[in-house]
């Protein structure tokens, strides 16, 4: 009996149990749908872990004394709390793997990228407003730019920023991040149907263009520099994007790209996940604010959503070569998923579309925009 | 009653959409640039290619361009350079002028080898 009360049986809440089905309910997923298996299930074995009682592996001692502290509380203070390495290291990674061919052959669907923030500012400002109809101190400033951030469907830069402006909030607003960015497919194409007519959404786009190696050469580096002169605050994300992209792109090293994009990308990814699910422990999970921050992710999502699409639309009214508004949506960055769902659609309203490549340039211009708002958020807020 | 600042929370928003619009702004001004240098280099690297094309087929002392400059300006794809069907046929550009009555090809096509590129290149971002 006396082994039984010492046993983490005895300090296991309903909350704990509650969560660690949430655990295992994402590894199944990723393992039996294999959707995004390479987030849901490091995430969800970090949740289990972070709700088994007893264990101190999300212990932190900054006293130092030693070993007082658990493995993942020492990643989690010290890859993210205290100096935030490990989603530049993710970025470095995404710049290697990522063709920033689409959006230099077409580069006003860059635009589209911006827009599609509107919706980190929405959740930003709800996340304020909430304050007024609950308790005034509901989310603070800082808070609400974490939670705003959500808005940028980023996964890294969700991570980046909640760690400087909330270190306490970055468990919940990168698993719900990354569990909307797991599920734009039901989220977006509802909101794209309604807000396109099926005439805009057969507009067919006419082929890119052949991007030179020099021009491929030429953008990270010049964007690099222009990102980094307007937003000082993005450097640690938007260096390593353009460094990883710039090694890929050179030809002239690949043992580095090839470790950016594979060695590096994938350690870092192990790292950060798990300590991410063990940080959506069951004391902070269950209360009236994690349940605000799932409502205003959704929210944030839609209205990015909206805000690409709109824009795209806008823009038709002034262009002479029409875009088709379902490239739009991709803006939200949610690399490629989102892409993938305006070619989907495109093509179910004309089979001859192939909205892929033109829907790769705003969603990488997504990713840009979501990590210079980022930037501009810690600056004022941090 | 509303309990933060509202300023700073103005400031951020203003500066965070406007941060995002303008520096994307500034980078398609700069890709722009870019490719207007881009092309303007090419034309020049065109009208050099006369020169290097005669220059062999006039005489018959070794040829003076050497195997570097000849890579640069890529003689081959300078278009038929040989007197064709009763004129002297300079002026066929790059060889990438498709003719009029040329067949078209479907989309698809070029689109498909994009399309395995792009998903081989970030399929597994979650990013």
């Amino acid at each position: 009996m006396e082994f039984l009360n010492e046993s983490g049986f005895a300090s296991l809440s309903w909350g704990n149990a509650l969560l660690i089905l949430l655990g295992v309910g994402f590894a199944a997923v990723a393992i039996i749908k294999r959707t995004e298996p390479y987030v849901l299930l490091p995430i969800g074995l970090g949740i289990i872990l972070g709700n088994l009682p007893g264990t101190g592996l999300t212990s932190f001692d900054p006293s130092g004394e030693m070993q007082a502290s658990g493995i993942f509380g020492v990643i989690f203070h010290y890859t993210l709390s205290f100096w935030n390495i490990l989603p530049p290291l993710i970025f470095l990674g995404l710049g290697a793997l990522t063709d920033f061919g689409p959006i230099i052959a077409n580069p006003k669907t860059m635009l589209l990228g911006a827009a599609a923030q509107l919706g980190i500012f929405v959740a930003f400002w709800t996340a304020l407003g909430l304050g007024f109809f609950t308790s005034p101190d509901l989310f603070s400033l800082k808070e609400a730019g974490a939670i705003g951030i959500i808005g940028g469907a980023d996964g890294p830069t969700t991570i980046f920023a909640s760690a400087k402006l909330a270190p306490h909030l970055v468990g919940v607003t990168a698993v719900v991040a990354y569990s909307y960015m797991a599920s734009v497919v039901f989220v977006q194409p509802p909101l794209m149907r309604l807000l396109t007519t099926q005439k805009e959404r057969q507009i067919r786009m006419r082929a890119l263009r052949e991007v030179s190696k020099t021009e491929k050469l030429v953008f990270p580096a010049g964007a690099m520099i222009i990102i980094i002169l307007f937003v000082p605050e993005s450097a640690p994300l938007i260096a390593m994007f353009m460094i990883g992209n710039l090694f890929g792109e050179s030809g002239v090293v690949p043992r580095l790209s090839n470790a950016a994009s594979n060695e590096i990308l994938n350690i870092a990814t192990i790292f950060l996940m798990i300590t991410i699910g063990t940080q959506l422990s069951a004391d902070r999970v269950f209360e009236l604010r994690t349940l605000a921050i799932l409502l205003l992710g959704v929210a944030a999502f839609a209205c990015g959503t909206i805000g690409g699409l709109l824009f795209a639309k806008l823009m038709n009214l002034f262009v002479k070569e029409k875009v088709n508004p379902l490239i739009g949506s991709a803006g939200v960055s949610a690399v490629p998923m989102a892409a993938r769902i305006s070619h989907t659609l495109g093509q179910e309203a004309n089979p001859g579309n192939f909205l892929l490549p033109h829907a790769m340039g705003p969603n990488v211009a997504g990713v840009i925009g979501s990590a210079v708002v980022a930037g501009v958020f810690i600056s004022i807020l941090g | 009653m509303i309990d933060f600042d509202l300023e700073k929370a103005l400031t951020t928003t203003y500066s965070g959409l406007g941060a995002a619009f303008v520096v994307l702004m500034f980078l398609i001004l700069f890709t722009v640039a870019v490719r207007l240098l881009s092309r303007l280099r090419s034309q020049t690297v065109e009208a050099s290619i006369p020169t290097a094309v005669y220059t062999p087929s006039t005489a018959s002392a070794p040829d003076p361009v050497p195997a570097s400059v000849a890579a640069v300006t890529e003689l081959q794809d300078a278009g038929p350079v040989m007197p064709g069907e009763g004129d002297f046929a300079i002026s066929g550009g790059n060889g990438s002028e498709v003719p009029e009555d040329a067949e078209p090809v479907d989309d698809w096509k070029i689109y498909g080898r994009l399309e395995a590129f792009s998903s081989r290149r970030v399929g597994r971002r979650g990013g």
